[in-house]
């Protein structure tokens, strides 16, 4: 590498450079052709990198969750907060519920019978590598149908179309049977 | 994240008192850019999810702990490129040698021979998703973050130089990409 300070440019890019080191590179660059034209390709990276680095974040159901979680993990807290505390989490909860309720529908997975189909609702997250076919085989062992996802955590929501909602027994044996599919299902959780 | 979010630092200190609601808003402030971070390391959008609850949930558990050595958000992203490596080595069992990463071709042109391909937008890209990814994780934080060298260091726990040089590297790469030269450095397949 030569006597130009190519690798302080970056950081005079981005505008993070200061002090001596940002006066130095100024110094050069005003009598450096080379080292403005080494600049100004950092310049067309740096635009670059951010139209191509911007990525849409997960949406809200992975913002219930995650606050579901805190709430039981939570960190030691003051003596004097509990009442506080209590209240915000009722506040979350509620949060979390007018969240998950606003979730939009995606059509394109209804079942034929529409929303109003009978059945329960579970929440599935399948591991990244699993098959199409070893989905389809996990949702026939308890004849259940994708009615939306994946979301943003991977997470389908499927109905059991064949089990009244009262019927606590088969709800648990379903979900037994699900969980037990793993490694191909990560996550089973019956939908409040 | 804009000029009206509240500092990381304050959310972290009412995080440590154990504020849920501070949490709510540290996540709705800073999620897109922690995602955005562990994407460029997992390259996967379900695994980048899951990076960024456990990075919130970190931040959470370990508000009390964060001693303000550190900017709060070179914390977090310390956390991020932890968790992201963790599970980038679950999948994996290879990773890059850094002395790979010196092995670049010193022959690479002058950024005013190049400047004018770089302004096609195109090929800029291309020669930007050619790099390993090493260089794009550095020129993510520098360019994409914008984020100053000392802090790049930290969170990806390397000296001063590595970060300075990598990033230099990256430039040279990218002008013989740029020039048609393709002499890219060898594999550089993981992170560091």
């Amino acid at each position: 590498m030569s006597e130009h300070p190519e690798e302080l440019l970056p950081w005079y890019a981005n505008d993070t450079l200061a002090g001596e080191e940002r006066a130095r590179v100024e110094r050069h660059l005003a009598g450096c052709a080379y080292c403005r034209a080494e600049l100004a390709l950092l310049q067309a990276m740096r635009r670059e990198v951010k139209a191509l680095d911007a990525a849409a974040p997960p949406g809200e159901l992975a913002r219930a969750r995650l606050l579901k979680e805190a709430r039981r993990s939570r960190p030691p807290r003051a003596r004097w907060m509990p009442v506080a505390l209590a209240a915000s989490l009722a506040l979350v909860v509620i949060q979390a519920a007018v969240l998950v309720s606003l979730l939009p529908r995606d059509d394109r997975y209804a079942p034929l019978g529409g929303e109003t189909a009978p059945g329960v609702i579970v929440q599935v997250r399948f591991a990244p590598e699993a098959t199409e076919r070893e989905m389809r085989a996990v949702l026939g062992a308890v004849n259940g149908t994708i009615v939306e996802g994946p979301g943003a955590l991977g997470v389908y929501r499927v109905r059991l179309a064949a089990i009244p909602p009262e019927d606590g027994e088969r709800i648990a044996a379903a979900i037994e049977t699900l969980r037990a599919a793993a490694p191909v299902v990560t996550h089973v959780e019956r939908e409040p | 994240m804009n000029e009206r979010d509240p500092a990381p630092e304050q959310l972290i200190a009412r995080m440590a008192r154990g504020e849920e609601r501070a949490l709510a808003e540290f996540y709705d402030a800073y999620h897109a850019r922690v995602y955005a971070f562990a994407l460029k390391l997992v390259r996967d959008r379900a695994d980048a999810a899951e990076v960024l609850n456990e990075v919130m949930l970190e931040v959470w558990r370990g508000a009390r702990q964060y001693a303000g050595r550190s900017r709060a958000l070179t914390w977090v992203f310390g956390i991020a490129h932890h968790k992201a490596i963790d599970r980038v080595r679950r999948r994996r069992d290879r990773f890059e040698d850094d002395a790979a990463l010196a092995a670049v071709a010193d022959d690479a042109p002058a950024a005013v021979d190049v400047i004018a391909i770089a302004e096609d937008r195109d090929r800029l890209r291309d020669c930007l998703e050619r790099l390993s990814e090493a260089h794009r994780l550095v020129l993510h934080l520098a360019f994409f973050d914008d984020l100053p060298y000392p802090e790049i260091a930290e969170i990806i726990g390397c000296p001063l130089g590595t970060v300075k040089t990598r990033v230099f590297h990256a430039k040279q790469l990218l002008k013989q990409c740029l020039a048609g030269l393709e002499a890219r450095a060898p594999s550089l397949p993981s992170v560091s």
